[in-house]
């Protein structure tokens, strides 16, 4: 498969896995690898989706010398190539499905021919994996969504989505963590703490991480919601 | 009873920051941290801090501070107008970019900016708002830390305060002629000598020198000579995330659709309006905008300069002359500790 390693600015290196359908595969091979073999001090390696990106703090770093590091990133890459890639731990994520917490059940139940009942149905019974962690602290785009729930953003993203709102587009869904502007249909809440600074590793969902989702009453959201 | 500084007045957008947050960048939060790590680092020095030291970043237009307690501070960066008075009598302006010890019960009103737009004020001590994921920053956009400072925010430093502020005072004291000012006097005390700035000469124009982004190939020549050859605006909605320029929209039709990819503080983004967008430090750390441009690591410091006043010009520099700034630069960060431990002669 083709992969490249390039310099993107004088203190970021990044490899691509291209468009292969394996790719983002190919990226949490090379993110188990380097959880074994740990980069020298300043290097923070990143994860895209299909691509991985290599942070340089020359603050922090002895030497700086960004050809050789990018040999030393290219030989990693290409020994990661046939390593499997990183086994997350399994999740189950709490959601209630109701229609006070689902503002766009209806419409993505209409758009995909199917009944609310029924998406939450697929919903549930999916199995994600966590192949991206980006937007905002703790946000992870969640891969493995029912083909048959293939919805498009929202034209115009809402100014503020609540924190927990469970959403989805394409083949992703994702769990706000905090309040903030978004653009994802919005099918429940998660009554869980997503980021927690006050935690040593602060997100719950973690790159390669394994989500399955169960339906849960309001009074149950409730009541996790308190507690948080 | 640590030394605390009333905050009378909170200017345009202060908040408390240090080098930000480093390790997290898996989780999504990016480093924040002052705009221009390095000159808070220098402040910090300046006062005796470790360089890690929390300190305010001003912006725009500065805080009114009270000085319940006499404390040595620096105030580094753009230069901004401000004036120390105590009680009654007529205010001093306040020498920038050197060691200053304000007397107790002094008032500084930090104004507006002369030219660039954000300062940072180290105080001996350093700030000690409450440690969260490895730093006492505001980190505004991820919510993380303490809050913008307010009319109603005391700042409190940390114990080092007053030894370290008596320590300064002797420093200067004996390297100055006069020597017969008291040690508790309610004067301004302050050396002659300050550190030099050329960041801000070309003033409003910030020249940036940059890298073409992993997209800028999908760019037409006209689009290239409109982004080189303007001077682009940065609209006030810019905050700490982000500068949102405004100018003559650039053709995004032959744009690729891409996936979210790893972004860093100096990512110039295109989204399909066709108004590039720079990242700054509290930056989201993933972005699925084409990346047309990549500031050069030397320049970020100029960058947090950039105020709805200001001109943005980009600079198309290869990577070897990135490589020869960003070196010069940590030359600079290196010799710039010795100086200041000469001059203050421990």
């Amino acid at each position: 498969m083709d992969m490249s390693v390039s310099i993107v600015c004088d203190d970021m290196l990044m490899v691509d896995f291209g468009s292969h359908p394996q790719a983002n595969l190919r990226v949490r091979a090379l993110w188990a690898l380097l959880q074994d073999r740990p980069m020298m001090p300043g290097v923070s390696p990143v994860a895209g989706m299909n691509c991985l990106a290599f942070m340089l703090d020359t603050e922090l770093m002895e030497s700086m010398d960004l050809d050789a590091l990018a040999l030393e990133i290219q030989g990693l890459a290409e020994s990661s190539l046939n390593k499997s890639p990183l086994a997350g731990k399994a999740l189950e994520i709490p959601v209630c499905y109701d229609a006070q917490f689902a503002p766009d059940l209806d419409r993505v139940a209409r758009h995909c021919g199917l009944t609310s009942k029924e998406v939450v149905r697929l919903h549930t019974s999916g199995r994600y994996t966590a192949q991206l962690i980006g937007f905002l602290p703790g946000f992870a785009y969640m891969g493995g969504l029912d083909a048959a729930l293939n919805v498009p953003r929202l034209d115009t993203p809402r100014p503020k989505v609540p924190a927990g709102a469970l959403g989805i587009t394409g083949t992703q869904c994702a769990i706000y963590p905090t309040a903030s502007p978004g653009g994802w249909n919005l099918i429940g809440r998660c009554p869980l703490v997503l980021f927690d600074a006050a935690k040593e590793s602060p997100c719950l969902i973690q790159l390669g991480d394994s989500v399955r989702f169960f339906s849960i009453s309001v009074d149950e959201f409730e009541r996790l919601w308190a507690a948080r | 009873m640590g030394c605390t500084i009333r905050v009378e007045q909170p200017g345009l957008l202060t908040t408390i920051q240090d080098q930000g947050r480093r390790s997290f960048l898996p989780s999504a939060l990016s480093r924040g941290g002052a705009q221009d790590s390095t000159t808070l680092a220098t402040a910090n020095l300046l006062v005796g801090n470790d360089e890690s030291a929390a300190g305010l970043e001003i912006t725009g237009l500065g805080p009114t501070l009270f000085f319940e307690h006499r404390v040595c501070i620096a105030c580094c960066g753009a230069p901004v107008k401000a004036s120390v008075s105590v009680g009654k009598d007529h205010s001093t302006p306040l020498p920038l970019h050197r060691p200053v010890i304000i007397p107790a019960g002094a008032t500084i009103r930090f104004a507006h900016f002369l030219r660039g737009f954000r300062a940072w004020v180290a105080f001996a001590g350093g700030i000690h708002s409450p440690v969260s994921l490895e730093s006492r920053s505001s980190h505004l956009a991820a919510e993380l830390g303490p809050p913008r400072i307010t009319a109603k925010t005391r700042l409190t430093l940390g114990p080092a305060a007053a030894p370290q502020t008596d320590r300064v005072f002797l420093r200067i004291h004996s390297a100055s002629a006069d020597q017969n000012t008291p040690p508790n006097s309610a004067a301004l005390i302050a050396p002659k000598w300050s550190l030099a700035n050329h960041l801000l000469d070309q003033w409003p124009v910030l020249t940036i020198p940059v890298l073409p982004g992993r997209h800028f190939e999908y760019l037409a020549d006209s689009e290239r000579s409109v982004l080189f050859g303007e001077q682009w605006l940065v609209e006030p909605r810019s905050n700490r995330q982000g500068l949102a320029l405004s100018g003559p929209a650039l053709k995004t039709s032959e744009m690729p659709q891409i996936m979210s990819e790893p972004v860093r503080f100096g990512t110039v983004q295109l989204p399909s309006g066709g108004k590039p967008f720079v990242l700054m430090s509290e930056h989201q750390t993933t972005g699925g905008y084409p990346r047309i441009l990549e500031v050069i690591s030397a320049a970020r410091p100029l960058l947090a300069q950039a105020s709805p006043e200001s001109r943005i010009v980009f600079l198309p520099v290869d990577l070897a002359q990135a490589k020869e700034r960003s070196a010069l630069g940590l030359k600079d960060q290196l010799r710039t500790p010795a100086a200041i431990k000469e001059k203050l002669g421990w």
